[in-house]
C-alpha cells in the first residue's frame, strides 16, 4: 500500500491552512498525534508528509471520512484511493456524501442503520444520538436566521462522520458490544423511542417516555428522577429549545441534560427484567391484532391479557316504544390497545361509552368484562362497585372542581385509596407527564379547554384504571394540541404498568384511526357500519375514494368522468369525491390532476377511512 | 414604616405556607378528615371557644348588664355556627367518592367525623353560654344583689300576707317577683355568696320600699332598675334555657342532616324521582313539627294524626329498604325508602318530645301580663331532661347505624347501570 495517490490528491486538493485545520479537528482528542504534527509555520509539503506519518488505521480512516464530508467534490476520489489504502469504509463514506450534500435527514437514517448493524456500547449510542440532536438544533437555529452552512455545522458534520467510522469498524468487530442479551423488549422498544426523540432534538418529548419507561420498569426513586429530567426538559422546551438560539454555554447544557436522559434511560433497559412467558402475549398485543390472536385470546391461551371488556348485541332504547339508540353493537377490547368509535351526530357513541362504563343498562344483548369482574368466574353478577372503580369515563363535558387542581387530585387520588408518598408520587407523576405540571397551583377557571381536557384525563389515571373510556377529547383542541394528546394516549395505553386499553369516540376521525388499533363506525340509529382495524377496512374496499378539496373545472370533470367512468364523481358542499377501480392509485389520480392544470387544494385518500361512511358509502 | 409592613407581608406568607402545608399532609395523609375539613374546624372551634371564654371572663365584659352581653354575642356566635354548619354540610354534599366498595367501616368513620364536626361547629356558643351563666352566678351571689333579694323576698312575704288571694290579679306578679327572688337567693346559697347576715343597703331598702307601694297600689309606674337588674341576673344564672326546646330541635335536627346528607347525595346520583316524593314526605313532617312547636302559625288541632302517621311511614320505611334490597327490586324503590328512613325517622324524637311537653302544659303560652312588671322569660321553657337527650341521642344513633347497615347496599346500587 503507498499513500502515493493520496498525498498527490491532497496537495492538489487542499491548502496548507485546509489541511491544519482539517487534522485539528481529527487530533482534537489524540494528545499523541497532535504532538507528533509540526508546527504553524511549516509548508504544505513537510506539513503532508508528517501528518501522513502519524496517520494510520481508524485515524485515517477518521481524516478522510471527514474530509469527504467537508469537500463533498472530494467525495469519489477519496473513497477511490481510501479503497488503495485499504479502508473499506462505504457506509461512513456515504454519510459523509449525504451530510455533505446538506441531505441530513437521509444522513441521520443511514446512521441509525450503521447504528442498528453495530450495536456498540451505550456510550457510542449516546454519542450518535447527542450529534443527531446537535445537526437537528442547528438546522432549527440556521433555519430561523435562514443560513445554509457555518462553522458550526462543518463541526457537527466532522464529529458524526468521525462515528460513522467508528461504527462501520464495529460493526466488523462485534467484541465491543456490552449490551446486555436478554432485557424486556419493550423497554428495548421505548429505549429505541426515546433516542429516536434525542436525535430530533426534542428532549421533552425524550423525556416524556423516559417518565413513561420509568412508570413502567423503575423504582419510586428512579421515578422521582426521571419527574426532575422531564421538568428540566419542559423549562428547556419553554425557555429555549423552540425558540432562540442557545448560547454555547446554555447548549453544553441542553446537551447534558439530553446525555442524562440517555443515562437513565440506559439504567432502565438494564434493570428491566425479561417479563414471564406470558410477557410474549403482551408484546404482541402491542401490534395491531390479527384474527389468529384474537381467537388464541378468545380461547383463553393468555387469560391475564385477555379482553377488558366483551360485549355483544347490544341494543338500547331510552324510553320503550322509542327508537333504539343501539342496535347490535358488538365489541372485545384487549388490553394495551385504543378502540375508536367514530360516527356521525347522534349515532350512539357517548351512549355506546355511557354503556361500557356501566352508567346505563342495555335492552338487549350481553356485556362482561372478564378481567375486572371478580365474580365472574363464579357466574355471578357484575360486581359493578368493583368493575366502575376500575373503569374511568371521561365525558364530554369535563367535571369541573373546585380549589387547586394539585388538592383536586390528591383528593381523588385519596377517594381512591392511595395514601401517602404513593399518593404524592401518583399525583406528581401525571402532573408532569400530561403537561401540567406548571398548572398545579391553577384553579378550574384559569385552564383552557385543552388542559380541562388533560385535567380530566389526569384524573381518570390517578385512579389506577384498566378501561379508560374517553368521549369526544378532541373537540375544543388546536390540531397541535390534538396530536399532542393522542401521542400522550398512544404513549401511556401502550407502555403504562396500569395494562389499560382505551375507547376513545371523536368526530375526527383520521386522527384517531392514526393511532387506533380498532374502529367501530356507528351509522344512524346505532347499528355498526364497520368494525375492525383501520388495515381490515382498507382490505375489505371494492374501490378507492379520494377527496379533492375545491371547485373542479368542467373540463377537469369530463376528463375524470372519461378517465374512471360515469358517476365517479360526488361533489358535496367544497369537497369532490372521486370513485374509482380498486386498481387505480392516488399516484395516477394526482398526476392526472396535475396534468390538467389543475393541482388539488387538497387530496385525501379516504379508501380505508371511516370518512366513507359520510359519503354514503358501503364497507 | 414599610420595613414593619414587609415583615408583616412575609410573615403572613409564612403562616400561609404553614397552613397549606399542613392541609397537604392532611390531604395526603388521612383523607377522611381533609373531605369533612376537620382538620380545620376542630382547631378553629377550640381556638374560638377559649377566645370567646377569655373575652366573657375579662373584668370588665359586660359586668353591669350580662343579659344585654348574651344577646350581642352569644346569639349572633349561635347563628353564625347554624349558618356555617348549612353550608358545611352543603360542602359535604360535594365530596369526592369512588366506585370502589365502601366498607362499612369507612361510612362508620365518615359518619362519626361528620358528628364531631357537628359538636365542634356547636361548641363555641355553647362554651361562651357557659362561661356568661357562670358569671351571672357570681354577679348574682354578690353581696349587694342578695340583699336586694332578700328585701324583695321579705317585702314580698308581708304584701302576700296583708291581701292573700282575695286579688289574685294583682297578688300573682308579686307572688312571681318573691319567687324568682327566692330561687335567686337559693342559687346564691348554691355558689355560697349569700352566707352571713346581711346589712340594710340602699338598693334593697329601695326595692323593698317599691314593692310595699305596688301592694298598696297597683297601678304604680314602672319597677326600680334594681328591680329591673335582679331579673335580668335571675332570668340569666338561674331560669336561662340555652339552648331553647326549639333550637335543640333545629340542632338536632341539623346534625342528623349531617350524618344523612352528604351520603344520600351521593347515592341519589341523578335519580332524583326516587328522592323527591321522600324529601316532600319529610318536609310535610317538618312543617307540622314547626307549627306545632310554635315557629310557625297553625293549629296543633291534627298533631295525634300526624304523630301517628310519623310513627307509621318510618316503620314501614326502615323495613321496606332492606327489604326491597335484599328482593331485588329496582334501585329507585330502594332509594326511596332508604331516604325516606332517613329524612322520617329522625323527626319522630322530636315529635315525642313535642308530646311529652304538651301533655305536661300548653307550650309557647306566657304567664298572665302585668303591665307595670317586666315580662319575665316563660318558666315553662326547660332545660335539657334526660328524656330528650335520650331521644335525641337515639335519633342520632338510628341514623348513624342505619346508615352504616345499609350503606354498602346502597353503594352498590348507586353503582350499577340505571
Amino acid at each position: 500500500m503507498t499513500v502515493a495517490p493520496l498525498r498527490a490528491l491532497l496537495l492538489r486538493a487542499l491548502t496548507p491552512d485546509e489541511l491544519r485545520r482539517q487534522l485539528a479537528a481529527v487530533a482534537a482528542d489524540d494528545e499523541a498525534l497532535r504532538a507528533r504534527l509540526p508546527a504553524e509555520e511549516v509548508g504544505l509539503e513537510p506539513l503532508l508528509d508528517a501528518a501522513l506519518a502519524a496517520l494510520h488505521g481508524l485515524l485515517l480512516e477518521r481524516f478522510l471520512v471527514a474530509l469527504a464530508a467537508t469537500r463533498p467534490e472530494l467525495a469519489d476520489e477519496l473513497r477511490e484511493v481510501a479503497a488503495q489504502l485499504g479502508v473499506r469504509e462505504p457506509e461512513a463514506f456515504a454519510v459523509a456524501s449525504l451530510l455533505s450534500a446538506h441531505r441530513d435527514a437521509a444522513a441521520a437514517r443511514k446512521l441509525a442503520e450503521l447504528r442498528r448493524a453495530a450495536p456498540g456500547t451505550p456510550g457510542d449510542r449516546h454519542e450518535l444520538s447527542l450529534a443527531v440532536a446537535d445537526l437537528h438544533r442547528w438546522q432549527r437555529e440556521a433555519g430561523e436566521r435562514g443560513e445554509t452552512s457555518g462553522p458550526r455545522r462543518a463541526v457537527i458534520t466532522r464529529r458524526l462522520a468521525s462515528l460513522a467510522v467508528a461504527m462501520s469498524a464495529q460493526a466488523s468487530s462485534p467484541s465491543l458490544v456490552d449490551e446486555p442479551v436478554v432485557v424486556h423488549p419493550d423497554a428495548l422498544r421505548m429505549r429505541e423511542e426515546i433516542e429516536a426523540h434525542v436525535r430530533r432534538a426534542d428532549g421533552k418529548r425524550a423525556a416524556l417516555r423516559l417518565l413513561d419507561l420509568a412508570e413502567r420498569f423503575g423504582d419510586p426513586q428512579v421515578r422521582r428522577r426521571a419527574l426532575e429530567l422531564s421538568a428540566r426538559a419542559g423549562t428547556w422546551r419553554s425557555r429555549h429549545v423552540l425558540g432562540a438560539r442557545l448560547e454555547a454555554s446554555e447548549r453544553r447544557e441542553w446537551v447534558a441534560l439530553l446525555e442524562e436522559i440517555l443515562d437513565l434511560t440506559d439504567d432502565l433497559v438494564r434493570a428491566a427484567a425479561p417479563g414471564p412467558p406470558e410477557e410474549l402475549g403482551e408484546h404482541w398485543l402491542t401490534a395491531s391484532l390479527d384474527a389468529a390472536a384474537r381467537e388464541l385470546l378468545h380461547a383463553g391461551a393468555a387469560p391475564e391479557y385477555g379482553p377488558l371488556v366483551r360485549c355483544e348485541g347490544l341494543a338500547l332504547r331510552y324510553r320503550k316504544a322509542g327508537p333504539l339508540v343501539l342496535q347490535d353493537v358488538s365489541l372485545t377490547v384487549f388490553p394495551r390497545t385504543i378502540v375508536a368509535v367514530v360516527g356521525p351526530n347522534g349515532a350512539g357513541k357517548t351512549t355506546f361509552l355511557r354503556v361500557l362504563a356501566g352508567e346505563l343498562r342495555v335492552d338487549d344483548g350481553m356485556i362482561s368484562y372478564p378481567q375486572l369482574d371478580p365474580g365472574l368466574p363464579r357466574g355471578a353478577d357484575i360486581d359493578w362497585p368493583v368493575v366502575r372503580s376500575r373503569i374511568a369515563h371521561v365525558p364530554q363535558r369535563v367535571p369541573r372542581f373546585r380549589g387547586r387542581l394539585d388538592e383536586y387530585l390528591h383528593a381523588w387520588a385519596g377517594a381512591c385509596g392511595l395514601r401517602g408518598r404513593e399518593n404524592v408520587d401518583s399525583v406528581d407523576f401525571w402532573l408532569e407527564r400530561l403537561g401540567l405540571a406548571q398548572r398545579r397551583s391553577s384553579r378550574w377557571r384559569e385552564l383552557s379547554r385543552s388542559l380541562q381536557t388533560r385535567v380530566a384525563l389526569a384524573r381518570a389515571l390517578v385512579g389506577r384504571p384498566r378501561l379508560l373510556l374517553v368521549d369526544e377529547p378532541l373537540v375544543a383542541l388546536d390540531p397541535r394540541a390534538q396530536q399532542w394528546f393522542l401521542q400522550d394516549l398512544r404513549d401511556i395505553v401502550t407502555s403504562s404498568s396500569l395494562r389499560l386499553a382505551a375507547v376513545v369516540s371523536s368526530q375526527h376521525i383520521p386522527e384517531l384511526e392514526a393511532i387506533a388499533d380498532d374502529v367501530v363506525g356507528l351509522r344512524e340509529g346505532g347499528g355498526v357500519w364497520f368494525h375492525g382495524g383501520v388495515l381490515d377496512l382498507e382490505q375489505a374496499r371494492r374501490g378507492a375514494l379520494f377527496e379533492i378539496g375545491g371547485h373542479l373545472e368542467d373540463a377537469t370533470r369530463d376528463r375524470l368522468t372519461a378517465e374512471f367512468g360515469p358517476g365517479c364523481l360526488r361533489e358535496r358542499e367544497s369537497v369532490t369525491l372521486l370513485r374509482v377501480g380498486g386498481q387505480v392509485s392516488r399516484r395516477e389520480v394526482l398526476e392526472l390532476l396535475c396534468a390538467l392544470g389543475e393541482p388539488p387544494m387538497y387530496f385525501r385518500d379516504i379508501s380505508g377511512s371511516h370518512l366513507r361512511m359520510f359519503w354514503g358509502d358501503r364497507p | 414604616m414599610r420595613a414593619a409592613v414587609h415583615r408583616l407581608v412575609d410573615a403572613w406568607a409564612a403562616v400561609r405556607r404553614r397552613l397549606q402545608r399542613y392541609d397537604r399532609f392532611v390531604l395526603v395523609r388521612r383523607p377522611e378528615l381533609r373531605q369533612t375539613r376537620a382538620h380545620w374546624i376542630a382547631p378553629a372551634s377550640a381556638l374560638l371557644s377559649l377566645v370567646g371564654a377569655a373575652i366573657v371572663c375579662l373584668p370588665g365584659a359586660g359586668a353591669d348588664d350580662p343579659l344585654r352581653t348574651v344577646e350581642s354575642f352569644v346569639s349572633p356566635l349561635l347563628f353564625g355556627a347554624v349558618l356555617f354548619l348549612v353550608l358545611w354540610i352543603r360542602d359535604q354534599t360535594r365530596a369526592l367518592v369512588s366506585f370502589a366498595p365502601l366498607p362499612r367501616a369507612r361510612i362508620a368513620r365518615l359518619a362519626l367525623l361528620r358528628l364531631a364536626c357537628v359538636a365542634a361547629i356547636l361548641l363555641p356558643p355553647l362554651v361562651v353560654d357557659a362561661c356568661m351563666r357562670a358569671r351571672a352566678a357570681r354577679i348574682a351571689a354578690h353581696e349587694d344583689n342578695v340583699g336586694v333579694a332578700l328585701a324583695i323576698v321579705e317585702a314580698a312575704d308581708r304584701c302576700l300576707a296583708v291581701a292573700p288571694t282575695t286579688e289574685t290579679g294583682e297578688a300573682t306578679p308579686i307572688a312571681g317577683l318573691r319567687e324568682h327572688a327566692a330561687r335567686l337567693v337559693e342559687s346564691a346559697r348554691a355558689h355560697g355568696g349569700a352566707d352571713g347576715p346581711r346589712t340594710p343597703r340602699p338598693a334593697a331598702t329601695r326595692s323593698a320600699y317599691w314593692i310595699e307601694k305596688h301592694c298598696q297600689d297597683p297601678a304604680v309606674a314602672s319597677p326600680s332598675e334594681d328591680i329591673e337588674r335582679l331579673e335580668r341576673l335571675h332570668l340569666y344564672a338561674v331560669a336561662r334555657v340555652f339552648p331553647r326546646p326549639p333550637l335543640r330541635a333545629l340542632l338536632y335536627l341539623l346534625a342528623c342532616g349531617a350524618v344523612v346528607v352528604p351520603f344520600l347525595a351521593i347515592w341519589e346520583d341523578r335519580r332524583g324521582r326516587a328522592v323527591g316524593p321522600a324529601v316532600a314526605l319529610g318536609l310535610f313532617f317538618v312543617v307540622h313539627a314547626s307549627m306545632a312547636i310554635g315557629w310557625m302559625p297553625g293549629s296543633g288541632s291534627t298533631r295525634g294524626l300526624w304523630v301517628g302517621s310519623l310513627v307509621a311511614v318510618s316503620v314501614v320505611a326502615v323495613v321496606a329498604a332492606p327489604l326491597a334490597a335484599w328482593r331485588r327490586a329496582r334501585c329507585e324503590w330502594c332509594l326511596l325508602a332508604f331516604a325516606t328512613a332517613v329524612i322520617v325517622v329522625p323527626l319522630l324524637p322530636v315529635a315525642l318530645a313535642w308530646l311529652a311537653a304538651a301533655e305536661a302544659s300548653a307550650p309557647g303560652e306566657v304567664g298572665p301580663a302585668c303591665a307595670s312588671l317586666p315580662r319575665f322569660v316563660p318558666a315553662e321553657l326547660t332545660a335539657l331532661g334526660p328524656h330528650e337527650l335520650a331521644a335525641y341521642a337515639a335519633g342520632l344513633v338510628f341514623c348513624c347505624v342505619y346508615i352504616v347497615a345499609m350503606g354498602p347496599t346502597m353503594h352498590r346500587l348507586w353503582a350499577a347501570p340505571r
